[in-house]
């Protein structure tokens, strides 16, 4: 029992003596990302503690979206020795903040590790990466694939590979404790990136700048010496410290942002003065399960998709934070990505200028009348093969409470249309089992978002069958509608194996036919990307009038740029130019040019 | 005999205001959503509004009407804490019965287990098994309450019924050759009628209670509306933090007016009814 | 002072008390099992949102979590195994924060919890019988009123919602006290006056809303024992002896003081899961904050080790109680008790 108590005792003295301040000018205060005790700052581990992935260890090409370029972090160039095969030169300054020298060696070691765990940076990278050698100290080349040959999974995994201290990790890997290795010790972590933990305790995780860092001739430094994330319980809490001016740099949702500005008159803004505030970050989806007798019928999905509100649903329950999203799935925002979509067809399939669906109870029930569904007694369609149209339910976990509401005016729509969907919010874990099995009727869910190998990423992650799984048997990776189409996946191969941009073209064109005849599941709205700041002690924050980076958010993974560009409230900075395209001065190879090069080096 | 006991406790001021607080908040729990015909879920556009005409407790964040919440969720507590109670007293009858009348290894058993579920931090308990159970009806989360509130009750049921047995009708009965049940049930079970629905007043109490502290941590029951749910949402939305007053107020007074009103109907029967409490 | 008796007395509890807590292992150990589910839906879910990750990535993550969590041996191998293992304070390996273990990521929040909870069930005890039993002293005047009244109405208040009506009240309207946490962001946490202070004042009204809402039941209680005392036959005898109200009132407050002390013990379940929701509203970082977390993901390697923990030191707790009764209560000290 004493000792016990003394145990405790000391337990609380140490915690309070382990505690540190940082000068609040030179900190960036962030909230949104962490939402409970630290996990691990070793990627080798499902879920490394937010700012491992993107401040700690940074990748040989960072992947601009904005720009759609690769700038180079610690690779120096890249060349292509024939279309299969890439060489990747690392910067000569390169370092450890050990001092070690970044070698080949170490890109090979992290991706045969990842490879060897099944977890960890680039895992996966063997199903599309023939091999990894490292050429000489300095150069690492990458082979690909050609059964099955994927060009943006290749460079996807080449360019954007992250290394690994091979003389940290493989002492570890001889101990065999890689697993359970937290790396929380700040004195012996080993980084490539320019920061690394300073503090944590179950209340703040705090990185300190490394002001000495290998890169600070070619990039700069990052502006804030510190960085802090202060681990709130729940979102609203943490809203309410952004409200006081506690927080810089957030990605939260958080109810009628506009109200911060234009009510309370805060410092704090987001991408967009006006609707929608936040760039897209990704598809939300009314995914409809196609193994259930009525919605295995393209005519029953058609009428559904015609009988979602999409307007009022996304202005009432999402506060207009997203809007419609193209029935083509593919992210129209992003101007390179508007050559993917067949403008024509969709105007064609769905009547309406832009090519999306309109919302039409008229034109849903008249589908449904002429595929021979009856209203009943009970005002529900029944098929002519007696297949009654519901009861279905349409679900999302219990307290997502804008998905909860999109759910009951969808519920409400379909009803009048002699659907029956009643509503069901069970707990999150029901929820995702019956989505990953594929025993739910509707539900609302995501999809994937904007990035270098976009539409493709997304018609995979929705349409690809090699994605499945039978009903009843748990799949994380797609298609969960269970949509089984073979001709859509000789298409994905076809789009990914080419590098003639017109073929590949012509595939998502294709693709698009299809989905607007089969309307597997409704890509509804686009999800927003959790963005907001707060200009009392920093300012330059990326936003549409200062678009310098376009995953501005503190969780997302491409987000270091950011911090190379604010700057502190006293010490104005301008915008690096190293962000920018090489056209303009700056590093970034469009990936056109990437392109370009692999396939010149093919002739 | 009925009118006799009843009369003392209408002249009790106390007991007076008690009941009809009580009787109040039951009346608008039964008829209130019956009478308010405003859906408690449909979610509008006039979010966070604070009371209006339109809207007489104003709305939460979604745009839902908190009076038309707070008279559901009046029913739904009562109905949970009644549940609860019902089945914290059977159980507690049968066992603290069972022990009385049988004795030896039946009663030792039974005593161990009371005993057990006595000493176990019973919220707890009860916490962990709301949290493995995905999908929580209102009665389930009435189960899990009513499982742990029996045992101070069956051990009193126990002590009672074991002085009442050393009495004269008793032995007659058993003499008569009555048999264990019929025995509990003539002979017995209105010795402790009084005391049982002391009882059954204060496990509803345990039972509206327990139900906020279970939606509070996001344990309540997954469908519907309750007093907690309303709080866990208000707490969820830091309708507190945020100075949304009419959003949190009501149900916190609800299950206050509830559970004190019982409280007091329950003390002043002790102290009418309980000779060594009775005033002079 | 301890004698035979009082010994034979401790260790029948303590074999009680055991054999409870085994008990209430097995069923922490059992639930998870009994329903099936899968706890990894939280991880990969967040791995497939967050990360946006390659199906492929995804695909190596699900098998690689599998073989880490996946229980391929016998349930009884298990159970024996969690139980040795617990003995040894390794509660495993948490899920959402893996590869941290367990025990690694209570341990810090235990304090906090402990600073809160005992000082306020202590003040409440105290100040609550000391009301009760003053309000039965004068029993019927204005004092006994009052302080039944408002004890019956206090007591029924849910902590957690007095804790929001004094955040509402002092915090927000008032602005005169802190709304949440242990301590400002940003203050820096030591040893020093500074810190201290700025601590108390987020100590304050947590620390009130349980001793406020818990006061009460104690009051009651103890009113109504010293009444019962007051009425029995020694008390009356000791009155027809012209013994003086004081002296009679004393007697009487000592023996129904020894109810209390097993009521302390028989309530601090309640106590502690209320004080655990308290932690949740004022966003205060102790085992209730944790626990809220480990709930909403549904980390059960968490939930399980935070209730071994939280139910042994209730049964600890207990048997502290048990050995305070021993020592006050004459009858089991001097061996006559039953």
């Amino acid at each position: 029992m004493k000792r016990l108590f003394v145990f405790l005792v000391l337990a609380l003295t140490i915690s309070l003596f382990a505690q540190v301040s940082v000068p609040r000018e030179e900190t960036v205060y962030i909230a949104g990302c962490l939402w409970g005790p630290a996990t691990t700052w070793n990627l080798y581990a499902p879920q490394s503690t937010w700012g491992t992935d993107q401040f700690l260890y940074i990748p040989a090409f960072q992947y601009d979206l904005g720009r759609d370029a690769w700038i180079p972090l610690i690779a120096e160039t890249y060349e292509f020795l024939d279309d299969k095969t890439l060489r990747i030169y690392i910067r000569p300054e390169a370092k450890w903040s050990d001092g070690e020298p970044i070698t080949a060696e170490d890109f090979v070691y992290a991706l045969e590790l990842s490879k060897k765990l099944g977890i960890g940076p680039g895992v996966g990278w063997d199903s599309y990466i023939e091999n990894v050698r490292a050429i000489a100290s300095k150069v690492v080349e990458f082979k690909a694939r050609t059964e099955p040959l994927n060009y943006f999974q290749f460079l996807s995994y080449s360019l954007g590979a992250q290394p690994m201290p091979k003389h940290v990790y493989s002492k570890l890997e001889a101990a065999g404790t890689i697993k359970d290795w937290i790396n929380d010790k700040p004195e012996e972590q080993v980084v490539s990136g320019p920061y690394k933990l300073y503090h944590h305790d179950p209340n703040i995780v705090i990185y300190q700048r490394i002001d000495n860092w290998w890169g600070k001739d070619i990039f700069g430094l990052p502006r804030p010496k510190y960085i802090a994330h202060v681990i709130y319980k729940d979102n609203p809490s943490a809203s309410l410290a952004v409200e006081r001016g506690d927080v810089d740099w957030v990605g939260l949702f958080i109810p009628s942002v506009w109200e911060m500005w234009e009510k309370k008159k805060l410092p704090i803004g987001t991408w967009y003065k006006e609707k929608p505030y936040f760039l897209p970050d990704g598809v939300g989806f009314v995914y409809l399960n196609n193994t259930k007798p009525g919605l295995s019928d393209p005519a029953v999905r058609k009428a559904i998709a015609y009988a979602i509100p999409y307007e009022e649903m996304l202005v009432k329950a999402y506060f207009g934070y997203g809007s419609q999203a193209h029935p083509s799935m593919v992210i129209d925002l992003f101007e390179p990505n508007k050559q993917y979509i067949n403008y024509e067809l969709a105007k064609k399939a769905w009547g309406t200028s832009d090519g999306r669906i309109p919302f039409d109870l008229e034109k849903a029930k008249k589908i449904l009348d002429e595929a021979g569904y009856k209203p009943g007694k009970d005002g529900i369609r029944v098929g002519p093969d007696g297949t009654k149209l519901g009861p279905y339910t349409i679900s999302v976990p219990y307290g997502w409470t804008d998905w909860m509401m999109m759910c009951e005016m969808i519920a409400k729509n379909l009803k009048s249309i002699g659907i029956d969907v009643v509503t069901e919010f069970p707990d999150f874990s029901v929820w995702a089992d019956r989505m990953t099995k594929g025993t739910f009727d509707l539900i609302i869910s995501w999809s994937v978002g904007p990035s270098f190998d976009h539409p493709f990423n997304i018609y995979r992650f929705v349409l690809d069958k090699r994605l499945s799984a039978p009903v009843g048997e748990v799949t994380w990776a797609g298609d969960w509608e269970r949509y089984d189409n073979d001709e859509v996946v000789e298409l994905l191969d076809k789009a990914v194996s080419t590098l003639d941009p017109e073929v590949r073209k012509n595939a998502y064109f294709r693709i698009q036919e299809i989905v607007y005849r089969d309307m597997p599941s409704v890509p509804a709205f686009y999800t927003a990307h959790w963005y907001e700041y707060s200009t009392k002690y920093w300012i330059n924050w990326p936003n549409e009038e200062n678009p310098f980076w376009f995953r501005p958010a503190p969780w997302h993974a491409d987000t270091l740029p950011t911090l190379f560009s604010i700057s502190s409230k006293n010490n104005p900075q301008s915008v690096p130019t190293w962000i920018e395209t090489t056209d303009k001065g700056g590093l970034g190879i469009p990936t056109a040019k990437v392109f370009t090069d692999l396939q010149s080096a093919g002739k | 005999m009925f009118s006799t006991m009843i009369r003392p406790l209408f002249k009790n001021k106390k007991f007076i205001i008690g009941i009809s607080i009580f009787l109040l908040f039951l009346l608008l729990g039964i008829l209130g959503p019956t009478f308010y015909k405003v859906d408690p879920t449909e979610m509008t556009w006039d979010y966070e509004q604070p009371p209006s005409v339109e809207h007489p407790l104003g709305t939460d964040t979604y745009g839902r009407d908190i009076l038309a919440q707070l008279l559901h969720g009046i029913r739904s507590s009562l109905y949970i804490g009644f549940l609860a109670a019902t089945i914290s007293l059977v159980l507690g009858t049968i066992v603290g019965s069972l022990s009385a009348v049988k004795r030896g290894i039946v009663d030792d058993t039974l005593m161990a287990m009371t005993n057990i579920v006595l000493t176990t931090p019973s919220i707890l308990i009860a916490i962990l098994i709301a949290s493995y159970l995905r999908i929580r009806s209102m009665e389930a989360v009435a189960v899990i309450l009513g499982l742990f509130q029996w045992p101070w009750f069956a051990r009193a049921i126990r002590a009672q019924l074991m002085s009442v047995t050393s009495r004269e009708y008793v032995y007659l009965s058993i003499m008569a050759g009555y048999s264990d049940l019929r025995l509990v049930i003539e002979d017995l079970l209105p010795t402790i009628a009084t005391y049982a629905f002391m009882s059954f007043v204060l496990f509803i109490n345990g039972g509206i209670m327990g139900e906020a502290g279970l939606s509070l941590i996001g344990l309540g029951p997954t469908r519907g509306i309750s007093l907690g749910l309303m709080l866990q949402w208000a707490v969820l939305m830091e309708a507190v933090r945020r100075g949304l007053w009419w959003w949190f107020i009501p149900p916190g007074v609800a299950i206050v007016a509830i559970t004190a009103s019982l409280m007091v109907v329950s003390t002043t029967m002790d102290e009418v009814f309980n000779p060594r409490l009775r005033e002079e | 002072m301890a004698s035979k008796p009082m010994f034979r007395f401790l260790l029948r509890r303590f074999i009680f008390l055991l054999v409870t807590y085994i008990v209430a292992t097995t069923v922490v150990f059992i639930l998870p099992r009994a329903i099936p589910g899968n706890p990894l839906a939280q991880m990969l879910s967040s791995l497939s949102q967050v990360a946006q990750a390659n199906p492929e990535a995804i695909r190596a993550a699900e098998r690689t979590l599998m073989k880490e969590f996946g229980v391929d041996k016998p349930v009884l191998v298990q159970y024996g195994e969690f139980l040795l293992k617990a003995l040894r304070g390794d509660l495993g390996t948490s899920i959402s924060y893996y590869p941290r273990k367990v025990i690694d990521l209570i341990v810090p929040v235990i304090p906090w919890t402990l600073i809160l909870l005992l000082p306020a069930t202590l003040v409440a005890w105290i100040l609550g019988n000391t009301l009760g039993a003053l309000a039965a002293y004068r029993r019927n005047t204005w004092i006994d009123k009052g302080v039944l009244t408002s004890s019956l109405v206090v007591s029924q208040i849910p902590y957690y919602w007095l804790g929001m009506i004094f955040i509402f009240l002092f915090g927000v309207r008032l602005g005169w006290l802190p709304v949440q946490g242990a301590y400002s962001q940003g203050t820096i946490p030591s040893l020093s006056w500074g810190f201290f202070v700025d601590a108390l004042k987020h100590y304050v009204m947590p620390f009130a809303s349980i001793v406020i809402s818990t006061m009460g039941g104690w009051a009651i209680g103890m009113r109504v024992m010293v009444v019962y005392e007051l009425g029995s036959d020694y008390a009356l005898f000791s009155e027809y002896l012209g013994m003086r109200d004081k002296r009679i009132f004393k007697y009487a407050f000592r023996n129904s003081l020894l109810p209390q002390i097993t009521g302390l013990a028989l309530n601090l379940g309640t106590v502690l899961g209320g004080a655990l929701i308290t932690e949740i509203v004022f966003n205060y970082p102790g085992t209730g904050f944790l626990l809220f977390k480990a709930l909403t993901t549904l980390d059960y390697p968490m939930i399980q080790g935070i209730f071994v923990i939280l139910i042994a030191s209730v049964y600890l707790a207990n048997f502290i109680v048990d050995f305070l009764y021993a020592w006050i209560d004459p009858r089991i000290r001097l061996g006559q008790e039953e």
